[in-house]
């Protein structure tokens, strides 16, 4: 049972998401990989700058629910929530996602402009795929 | 609301929205709310609360007293080398400095204005940030 698993994670799905990708029925997207906060001198966290930890990564991404609108940081802010479905390997090695510090930006398309998905949670389906509950803000 | 609290809105507008302030706040100066479109960091002012208006015989105006909120609200994402909770309070200190100890009004004459008090720092999250308010009460009286 492992050995397909592991077979269907490490070598068929992200076959399959590149023969995707190449047919055009998904997206690619960068994981961009905040540096490790540090504590400033008050206590406080210095996010670093952001870099690409994986780029060209296939994804396809849904809606999951009626978006909404709520008052945060005293401004209205419109969001809505989605699942991106995505592979666990890429390159040859496994994306360790985390949601503290990784970020999602689906790649242009066409007339579709670059999309940033911010992650609420991540679903990992028995390490084959990853389904991952992501925000993005309007 | 009055009148007078309106001059004195459009006083404070105009006193915060200078350089001194907005290299800080890059996302503006706001009253109540910020826009949609608006980027953290920026600054959000608002009258929050009135003082009972004083008058002498005849029912004649004597006195206005308001306190009005600024508020510094910063997220993880403001700066990259400033902890959001210290840049906002550099940004606190800039309001205080371009506001100074009065304001110019129109028809009436600003007799009061400065800090009355500190507000409690409070933090509300917003997907995978959180965002940091600082902020202090002005106290700003007109006759």
């Amino acid at each position: 049972m492992a050995g397909v698993l592991n077979d269907l994670g490490q070598t068929i799905l992200p076959s399959v998401f590149s023969s995707l990708n190449s047919a055009g029925i998904v997206d690619t997207m960068t994981i961009k990989a905040e540096s490790a906060a540090s504590q400033g001198s008050g206590g406080g966290r210095i996010k670093g700058t952001a870099t690409d930890y994986k780029t060209s990564v296939p994804v396809s991404y849904e809606p999951t629910q009626r978006g909404g609108r709520i008052n945060a940081g005293d401004k209205p802010v419109s969001s809505q929530q989605y699942t991106l479905t995505m592979p666990t390997h890429h390159g040859g090695s496994r994306i360790d996602l985390d949601p503290k510090i990784h970020r999602f930006v689906v790649n242009t398309r066409g007339n579709e402009p670059p999309k940033t998905f911010r992650i609420i949670s991540v679903g990992d389906v028995s390490g084959v795929v990853f389904e991952v509950i992501c925000e993005r803000e309007g | 609301m009055s009148a007078i609290s309106e001059k004195v809105r459009v006083a404070l507008y105009t006193k915060l929205n200078v350089s001194g302030v907005t290299t800080l706040a890059t996302g503006g100066i706001f009253e109540s709310i910020a826009p949609e479109s608006a980027s953290l960091p920026y600054v959000i002012f608002q009258r929050q609360a009135a003082e009972p208006v004083v008058y002498s015989f005849g029912i004649n105006l004597q006195l206005e007293s308001d306190l009005w909120a600024i508020r510094a609200v910063t997220d993880e994402d403001s700066n990259t080398a400033k902890e959001p909770q210290g840049l906002g309070e550099e940004i606190l200190a800039a309001c205080q400095t371009a506001i100074g100890t009065s304001l110019t009004l129109t028809g009436n004459t600003n007799v009061w204005c400065a800090r009355f008090q500190d507000i409690a720092p409070y933090q509300d999250p917003l997907n995978d940030r959180t965002i940091y308010h600082r902020g202090f009460l002005l106290r700003v009286a007109t006759e």
